[in-house]
């Protein structure tokens, strides 16, 4: 029988996910806005120069003013675009950024200090297959830039998406079996699942993170998590120097915003769901499980440095050597992986 | 009504790399380029017809505008055209300085050279690695002259001003640094797995070919062609100087690369030697007031960055500026083989191969 005071009891818990939706969706937009700042100052740091430092303390205000200037520039849509899809395009890209994250797991459970009765999880959404969604909806996200090269009736505009589906097909497979080895060594598809697989150590230094018993896995999951955000050496699709600026020369002002924090966003998300698979999520040492959202913090800082490091040294590939390159060595490799983990947790019970 | 198969792409004049305004009409099967329509004339001044209205020492000024990222070397080959015609004798510590100042200025161009060749291919780094090895540059070279792009720096049968005191210590000095960040910029690329895979057997010309196009300078000498005029056509003091021509074996963009990078390392020593040689004596040779070249005709071809620099100059003895003045630019000789390169390649490669034929728009349309 429904019970009022059940519900009674569920509304502090509920509110304080509302309040923790609300929350992860405000933090995801400024990690946007914190992920440019961290990049054009490594950039600068990387290429001896100051960087952003006129705007605010340090140039902390940059992104702030970035956004404001986008926000008053003018929208323009050029006349032979589809206009239903052109508007559509970058709001498929945004919304889907944002709906990956939705069952990323960042932290252990936690009574924020006693102010709830039952604990709530640091995850917007637990999905018992997590792994899944986002790898469907991280899928989603190319159609936004498809239809976004193909709706703007620019040259420039087609080429970038036509590069984007080429990419997608040639790395999504070897992700997703890089993915698959991980779960079937946790023998879950829910991120908390593989997460607390990974809590503890080996030898009492080793932490048991899937990245010692899987680096080749680590590597082909960082690979192609540059093919999947569209960052150098895998740009393809906005190639600056070949193709202007790929699939968003069209766009301005907010709409060509929406497909920027798209961008950073999905690197945030890729490197989150990086740390919870290989790098033990918000285990760590030295500090409570309460506070291991700081781990978890760390971790995809470091992920993250890592892209922005790699974008700033390496050069651009093409296109067709990504498709070589995704179909010949990252997919073998990916098979090959995928079966020893099978046959290691089959014969040796790993 | 369409032809389905092919795409026309125009890729400029404004495009973020055609290196100025070059426009370049490809037309793609996919993103194959089946031809390429090289348009150029965006930038054209009428130097040419200018400097026939001016006088010979005005004309110094005008040299600097063609190719205006190696000013100095147009202002060595102009100059040493005119004394040419003139049978004018050029004092030894006149044709050392000029020496000096061409290859530092072969370093500064090769400097955006390599850092725009780079940024084309995606390696975004490289370009301020490089730009701040050219500043050093320009700061001697604004030490010498007072200006850092447009220098005007020779003068008719010499120089116009001698070295500030204690310059040549600080170009040696340029040379110990500019010899370790060379390093640096082959750390960057050289064996680099992504860049070998983007310039390794991309836009191959072969030696004959590249002679029948009238390629010069680094891409001739990338296709294996030992051509260089320093060595076979001695100016300034290069027949004192000792230093190798560099030359590739396969004629594609690596090995126009790998040409480039061993001459960063041949002007340095060419450079080296010729300031510890650096001999004392007058700066301007016997040059009358007013300049009036006897009638008759010369042509006279230096090595500058980008290849064979030539001036072709008719004076008709009587007024004092030149009956005709012609210039053979080696950026404007060697797009021509742009056409031939980018075919059958990627939209990506397009991009790679402008940037490894190092052309200078300013001096293409003059």
């Amino acid at each position: 029988m429904f019970s009022w005071l059940h519900l009674y009891r569920m509304i502090p818990l509920l509110i304080a996910q509302i309040v923790l939706t609300l929350f992860v969706f405000f933090m995801l937009l400024n990690s946007a806005a914190v992920m440019v700042y961290f990049e054009r100052k490594v950039a600068a740091m990387l290429q001896q120069r100051l960087g952003p430092y006129l705007v605010g303390p340090r140039g902390l205000l940059q992104p702030v003013a970035d956004v404001i200037k986008l926000m008053f520039k003018e929208e323009l849509r050029p006349r032979a675009a589809d206009p239903l899809l052109f508007a559509l395009a970058p709001i498929i890209s945004a919304a889907a950024a944002f709906a990956a994250f939705a069952v990323v797991p960042f932290g252990a459970e936690t009574t924020f200090f006693g102010l709830l009765s039952d604990p709530l999880r640091l995850q917007v959404a637990d999905v018992n297959v997590a792994v899944l969604v986002i790898f469907a909806i991280a899928s989603m996200s190319v159609y936004g830039i498809v239809l976004a090269g193909w709706s703007s009736n620019s040259k420039y505009s087609l080429l970038g998406s036509l590069r984007a589906s080429a990419q997608m097909i040639s790395y999504e497979l070897s992700y997703g079996l890089a993915l698959a080895s991980v779960l079937v060594m946790a023998n879950s598809l829910s991120l908390t699942d593989i997460v607390n697989r990974q809590a503890g150590v080996w030898f009492h230094v080793i932490p048991r993170w899937f990245l010692f018993v899987q680096p080749l896995g680590f590597l082909i999951y960082l690979t192609a998590g540059i093919a999947e955000t569209n960052r150098a050496p895998f740009d393809f699709p906005e190639a600056e120097q070949e193709l202007v600026a790929g699939y968003h020369t069209e766009y301005s002002s907010m709409s060509f915003a929406m497909f920027f924090l798209a961008e950073y966003i999905n690197m945030v998300t890729v490197s989150a769901v990086a740390t919870d698979l290989f790098l033990g999520g918000w285990h760590g040492p030295f500090l409570p499980e309460s506070l291991g959202w700081i781990w978890f913090l760390l971790k995809v800082t470091a992920i993250l440095f890592f892209y922005v490091w790699m974008r700033w040294t390496l050069p651009r590939y093409r296109y067709d050597q990504l498709m070589h390159f995704g179909w010949r060595v990252l997919l073998p490799l990916a098979v090959v992986n995928l079966l020893a983990t099978a046959a290691g947790v089959l014969y040796f019970d790993l | 009504m369409f032809d389905t198969n092919e795409l026309v792409l125009n890729m400029g004049p404004q495009h973020p790399s055609t290196h100025g305004v070059l426009r370049v009409v490809l037309r793609l099967d996919g993103e194959k380029v089946v031809d390429a329509d090289v348009v150029i004339g965006y930038l054209h001044r009428g130097i040419e017809k200018l400097c026939e209205n001016r006088n010979w020492t005005q004309i110094i000024l005008l040299t600097d505008r063609m190719d205006y990222v190696a000013a100095a070397t147009n202002n060595v080959g102009y100059c040493e055209t005119v004394e040419k015609l003139m049978s004018l004798e050029v004092p030894r510590r006149a044709r050392y300085v000029r020496t000096i100042l061409c290859e530092l200025q072969r370093i500064a161009s090769h400097c955006l050279w390599i850092g725009t060749h780079a940024m084309d291919i995606g390696a975004m780094t490289v370009f301020l690695y490089a730009f701040r090895e050219r500043e050093l540059i320009l700061d001697l070279f604004e030490e010498f002259c007072g200006a850092r792009l447009t220098y005007n720096s020779m003068r008719i049968g010499g120089l116009p001003l001698d070295i500030p005191p204690g310059w040549d210590g600080k170009v040696l000095e340029f040379c110990k640094i500019m010899s370790s960040k060379i390093e640096e910029y082959e750390e960057l690329l050289t064996h680099n797995r992504i860049w070998l895979e983007r310039t390794k057997g991309i836009g191959v010309i072969s030696g004959s070919e590249a002679v029948a196009l009238g390629l010069s300078g680094p891409p001739l000498r990338g296709s294996g062609v030992p051509r260089d005029v320093r060595k076979d056509e001695p100016y300034a003091a290069y027949d004192e100087m000792e230093f190798e021509v560099p030359i590739g074996a396969s004629g594609d963009t690596y090995d126009r690369y790998l040409v480039r990078i061993e001459e960063f390392r041949q002007a340095l020593r060419i450079i080296r030697q010729a300031t510890e040689g650096l001999p004392e004596g007058p700066i301007v040779g016997k040059v009358p007031r007013l300049i009036k070249p006897p009638a008759g005709e010369t042509y006279h071809a230096i090595e500058s960055p980008k290849g064979e620099l030539g001036y072709f100059i008719v004076s008709d003895g009587k007024s004092t500026n030149p009956y005709r003045f012609r210039v053979r630019p080696p950026s404007f000789c060697n797009l021509q083989g742009l056409r031939r390169l980018v075919k059958g390649h990627l939209v990506a490669d397009v991009v790679a191969l402008i940037g490894s034929l190092d052309v200078v728009l300013g001096e293409v349309d003059r």
